[in-house]
């Protein structure tokens, strides 16, 4: 691999720089402060990007680092060749995150899709990277470091490696969870811990265990103070049974007075005392009789209701009117109106035509004869008088035609004639007179010929019988005072409707006045029943036959009330007597006499009283006999003194021993519990502790492992890896033997020694110098076995300072012989060392 | 027609005077186990208020097998103030050896023979269940199928007999219109029997710990007609559970900002993470840092790293370094994936020298 040029946008202490680079050897010399560790930095940043900022970690990052000193874009370019290829990479780096990044790789011109182009190019990470192309001052170290690093060897006790660090730590930390010897391991401490734990929550356990006991104890403490108690209870009652005895005689004594009464009365009454229910059921008798009579009095019609039963008796007493005779009454009632309304709803058939009518035919209507005759009369009128028409009508056809035209036309001439003559006369009187008089006669000429026709009308002959006919109906028809002479025929026609209207209006009203006839005499008869009923039974005036049956129906409803009293006022009256006679007799019975002073009522109340009494002596009697019997049995007075305890003090001293035993129990309760309850703690650390071991456990079971699974790598990296390099460090150990000035070895865990004197001595016995040398020869022993595909270039930060001149000359030879196949980026600070 | 009407609540595993969940400080768990004793006093309130006739403890109300004198009192003290409610005390599978006892009218306790209370159509029945009546009880309970009956239990459900079972399908045509069960501290819903009613569990008032996620508190019961069950949250504090995927978290600032972005609840609950997804950081590292973060924002957290560590193994296999000679003996290494993995990122790591997080 080769770089062709670097472009720095910004990068740390770099902006806006270019580099390039040749072939084989590019040596640089530049001051400290240059920035070739900024150079080398960008370098692996093109190929490996830069990790992303960790907030959690104290690491400070390239990213951090590198952020440009005064801002702008981050980053930049870089081109090389490798594998035969061209690549250019272009990266922007964000301030903190690795995937807000830009990135562009080419090859041959193409952009492409790599994203990890170190491993890549090169198959090895980032540090892998540096740790083999960068060499700088610390030559021995990270060489042997990287070498180290890359296989895992374990070489010498001062030399890291991280297959032997690894070990090394693993082993430590094994250790501390489980010592190889005693119990001074993590686990075993826990484990004691756990123990200890465990132990005391056995004992606490143990404790609440006991707590059973405790609670037990205390509750037969709590029963001796109830026995006590009890005993306590007794003895306070036995201190008081004097007193109890003297009530209970009290009692007794109060109880025999009661009896005693109660023997009074029942002496009084024969041994057979009034019971309460007795002299109750008497007296609800007694009480119910003059009820009954008091009832029996009152059952009778009041003031009013007599006086008006009075009244209807006087006015039925002949008997009051049958339903029968009411119901045909009202029927007769009903005729009448029936008639009345048909009169009425008939009416008078007197109307304007019917007066207009009979004002015309007053004098009778006509006769059969004359009707005949006066038609006859109208038709030979008719007939004439279409004669008539007939000869006018031939006699003007004659006058009218083409002549009528002319006469006109004359008359109309001679008319002006006259009117010219007449103006011509105010001008020359002479010729309009002339013209005048012309214009006359010509004008009477005129008019003569044209009349010449309705001449002819007085030559009409059935014209002058038509007005003979016309006369004949004039005179029939004035006789009726109806006649116009208008249309003689007409007016016939009309006189004979109206004659015959009239006739059939006389005729309804013969008809109509039998009815009205018939209907009046009903109404006669009826009205003379009617008359004749209310007369029976007393009408009064003005009482109608509605008014009478009211009258007859509150004197019936009077009559059933007066019965009905008096049949409830014997009732009453006879069952108030029958059971004043039961309790009288039963007062007898009970030894009751009967005189002036006393009376039912008296003696009633006196056997109540008596029963009163006898019935609460004897239950007062019963009931103070058994609050003594009670009290008796209660405070046990049978008994005597001396059989119950009555060591009052010594009781309540013992009750008051045993509270404070109680209280003493529940202090004990209390501290047990208080300790009981830190076993929840207890347990749920040794929870946690378990928990804790059981990781810590599985920790050590995955160290171990680890352990094994690095230490046979590491094994098989020197196998695979070591006898290549070995050679390869001895090949340029050997061309660079005339600078080192030792025979250098490398055994096969990578362990570099010398041989001086036939001693063989370790590498840190060399000078810096051949240090450095050595150093050189192990990092290209390392390169030409881990890099196998593509050599990357080497970039070398003036390693060699601590070389002497002679030394130097033969470094810078061995690199020059070394650029011959590879690229060399060499830096350094002092002019003696430059290449 | 039945002529009562009740409210009765079903309540099971209070755990008065519990342990508590080890994560929690000493202070914490304290107030916690106050707090258990409070949100039952306030259960008694809220029946009080309700006019609930009866409170059911389905067993467990007491932690121990041997509760301190001081729980029993203070459960004994709120009984007896409150004698207008009948509390139906089923001792399950705590409580049992000698210890503190009271006796109250209105504290009614069951054994290990069917005991059945009425209340007109309504019955209360009860059995404790032991090694000697697991078997029989069964057909022991007889209830008059005219009535409402309610039947409280403590155990698991089950398909079998046995010592803490409860065999659900033999309880199936008793009768029985609720069965109010105790023992799981989850309320799972309401689950029906064969011939009638329903059976359900009422879960605990208070969680205890980071596996008691969810809605703690209990179920009240209307019974008139029939029995209308409802469950009514109730705890103080709830543990809200979470699970974070952070793949794609480009570093640990990201990834433990995405945890507590996404854990958001009440200031007052505890929250249990779950770290999930793959991931380059330190996900051990990353649950702790999270962890302590979140015991700062809820009154406690617990952070779970269930996340998969992102290596390209297969690039390392290639590699011709110790490390690639590790991976590749690890791979061929018979072991369990499980292992494997860890082995893994161990090794990997402490050849990279990092230790801090691994020990």
């Amino acid at each position: 691999m080769k770089i062709l040029s670097v472009h720095i946008e910004n990068f740390g202490n770099i902006s806006d720089k270019d580099f390039r680079f040749g072939d084989g050897l590019n040596s640089f010399e530049r001051e400290n402060g240059y920035g070739k560790t900024t150079l080398l930095s960008f370098v692996k940043a093109m190929l490996y990007g830069l990790s992303s900022y960790k907030s959690n970690t104290k690491e400070f990052t390239d990213r951090e680092h590198y952020f440009p000193f005064g801002g702008g874009k981050f980053g930049g370019n870089m081109e090389f060749t490798a594998g035969g290829k061209e690549y250019r990479v272009e990266r922007f780096f964000d301030g903190k995150s690795e995937t807000k990044d830009s990135v562009k790789i080419f090859i041959d011109g193409k952009e492409t899709e790599i994203n990890d182009l170190g491993f890549h190019i090169f198959g090895l990470n980032a540090d892998d990277f540096s740790r083999t192309a960068y060499i700088d001052g610390e030559i021995v170290s990270s060489a042997t470091s990287a070498i180290g690093e890359r296989i895992g060897n374990i070489s010498d006790k001062e030399q890291s490696n991280v297959g032997e660090r690894t070990l090394t730590k693993l082993t430590e930390k094994i250790r501390e969870l489980k010592a190889g010897k005693g119990r001074n391991g993590l686990l075993d401490k826990m484990k004691d811990d756990k123990k200890k734990l465990a132990d005391e929550i056995k004992d606490l356990s143990r404790e609440e265990k006991n707590l059973g006991e405790l609670y037990k104890a205390r509750k037969e403490l709590e029963e001796n103070i109830a026995e006590s108690e009890k005993l306590l209870e007794i003895a306070e009652i036995e201190k008081g049974k004097e007193h109890v005895r003297k009530i209970v005689s009290e009692k007794k004594e109060k109880a025999a007075t009661l009896r005693k009464d109660a023997g009074d009365i029942a002496a009084k009454y024969n041994g057979e005392p009034p019971t309460k229910e007795e002299a109750d059921a008497l007296a609800g008798k007694h009480e119910k009789a003059l009820n009954l009579a008091r009832a029996g009095e009152r059952e009778k019609l009041s003031e009013e209701e007599e006086t008006e039963y009075a009244y209807y008796s006087e006015k039925f007493r002949s008997g009051i009117p049958q339903r029968e005779e009411t119901a045909e009454i009202k029927r007769l009632e009903m005729e009448i109106e029936l008639a009345k309304n048909a009169v009425k709803e008939r009416g008078g058939i007197k109307d304007a035509r019917a007066e207009e009518l009979a004002r015309r035919f007053a004098n009778g209507l006509p006769t059969e004869e004359e009707t005949e005759r006066i038609s006859g009369k109208a038709k030979e009128y008719k007939d004439a008088k279409a004669a008539s028409e007939n000869y006018k009508n031939s006699v003007y056809k004659s006058v009218n035609g083409a002549n009528k035209t002319l006469f006109l036309v004359l008359i109309a001439v001679a008319a002006a004639v006259v009117a010219t003559g007449a103006g011509l006369f105010f001008l020359n009187a002479a010729v309009g007179a002339v013209a005048v008089a012309a214009g006359a006669i010509g004008l009477a000429v005129s008019l003569a010929f044209l009349f010449k026709g309705g001449a002819a009308v007085f030559d009409d002959k059935a014209n002058i019988k038509s007005e003979e006919i016309k006369r004949e109906i004039g005179e029939f028809l004035a006789g009726y005072g109806v006649y116009s002479g208008e249309d003689p025929a007409a007016e016939v026609g009309i006189f004979l409707n109206d004659a015959k209207e009239y006739a059939g209006i006389l005729e309804r009203t013969r008809e109509k006045r039998a009815k009205d006839e018939a209907d009046e005499r009903k109404i006669a008869e009826n009205g003379e029943k009617i008359r004749r009923f209310l007369e029976r039974y007393g009408a009064e005036e003005g009482e109608d036959v509605s008014a009478l049956s009211e009258a007859a129906a509150r004197y019936d409803a009077l009559l059933r009330a007066k019965k009905n009293a008096d049949a409830r006022r014997a009732e009453e009256t006879g069952e108030a007597k029958r059971l004043e006679n039961e309790t009288v007799a039963a007062l007898l019975k009970k030894g009751f006499t009967f005189g002036s002073e006393k009376n039912v009522g008296d003696a009633i109340a006196e056997l109540k009283d008596d029963a009163e009494k006898y019935a609460s002596a004897i239950s007062e009697a019963a009931a103070t006999e058994e609050e003594a019997e009670k009290l008796e049995r209660e405070y046990d007075l049978g008994k005597t003194d001396g059989q119950i305890a009555t060591d009052y003090d010594g009781i309540r001293e013992k009750c008051a021993g045993l509270r404070k035993d109680i209280a003493q129990k529940d202090k004990e309760i209390e501290d047990a519990e208080d300790r009981v309850a830190r076993k929840a703690d207890k347990e749920a650390a040794l929870a946690s502790l378990n928990e804790k071991y059981l990781e810590k456990e599985e920790k050590k079971r995955i160290m171990e492992k680890v352990y094994d699974l690095i230490e046979r790598a590491s094994e098989k990296m020197r196998e695979k890896y070591v006898a290549p390099i070995r050679e390869r460090f001895l090949y340029y150990a050997e061309k660079t033997e005339k600078t080192l000035g030792e025979k250098m070895t490398m055994d096969k865990d990578f362990s570099v020694s010398f041989e001086r004197n036939g001693e063989k001595k370790k590498e840190k016995y060399l000078s810096a110098g051949q240090r450095a040398v050595c150093s050189l020869c192990l990092r290209l022993a390392l390169i030409d076995k881990i890099y196998e595909d593509e050599k990357p270039f080497i970039i070398m930060d003036d390693p060699f300072s601590a070389l002497d001149e002679n030394h130097m000359e033969d470094m810078k030879k061995l690199l020059r012989t070394l650029a011959e196949d590879r690229q060399i980026v060499y830096f350094t600070c002092h002019k003696s060392r430059r290449i | 027609m039945y002529n009562n009407v009740m409210k009765i609540i079903h309540c099971a595993d209070i755990h008065l005077g519990s342990k508590m969940d080890a994560r929690l400080s000493r202070d914490k768990a304290e107030e916690r186990r106050r707090e258990i004793r409070t949100t039952f006093l306030k259960l008694i309130d809220y029946a009080q208020k309700e006019s609930v006739k009866a409170i059911i403890l389905a067993g467990d109300v007491f932690d121990g097998d041997r509760p301190f004198k001081k729980d029993k009192l203070f459960f004994y003290d709120a009984v007896k103030n409150n004698p207008d409610i009948d509390f139906f005390y089923l001792r399950g599978n705590h409580d049992g050896l000698e210890n503190y006892t009271l006796e109250a009218d209105n504290l009614k306790t069951f054994g290990e023979e069917w005991t059945t209370y009425g209340y007109e159509d309504i019955t209360i029945s009860g059995i404790e269940l032991k090694a000697g009546n697991c078997n029989s009880l069964y057909s022991g309970l007889s209830l008059d199928k005219d009535k409402i009956n309610i039947v409280v239990m403590h155990g698991s459900q089950s398909d079998a007999n046995g010592i803490d079972k409860i065999n659900i399908s033999r309880l199936a045509d008793k009768h029985i219109d609720y069965l109010a069960l105790g023992h799981y501290h989850t309320h799972d819903g309401f689950h029906d029997l064969r011939e009638r009613g329903k059976w359900a569990y009422s879960g605990c008032l208070e969680g205890r710990g980071f596996d008691e996620t969810g809605e703690k508190g209990f179920i009240l019961l209307d019974v008139s007609d029939g029995v209308k069950a409802d469950f009514v949250p109730f705890a103080s504090r709830i543990v809200r559970e979470f699970t974070v995927d952070i793949t794609g978290a480009e570093d640990f600032y990201a990834a433990e900002k995405k945890i507590l972005d996404e854990t958001k609840t009440d200031a007052k609950n505890y929250v249990r993470v779950y770290i999930a997804g793959e991931t380059t950081v330190d996900a051990d590292d990353l649950a702790k840092d999270a962890e302590k973060e979140l015991e700062e924002r809820y009154f406690a957290a617990s952070v779970v790293n269930r996340a998969k560590e992102k290596a390209d193994i297969s690039e390392v296999a290639k590699e011709k370094s110790l490390k690639g000679e590790f991976v590749r003996l690890c791979l061929e290494e018979e072991m369990s994936e499980e292992d494997r993995e860890k082995v893994l990122a161990f090794g990997l790591k402490a050849l990279d020298g990092e230790w801090r997080e691994q020990l």
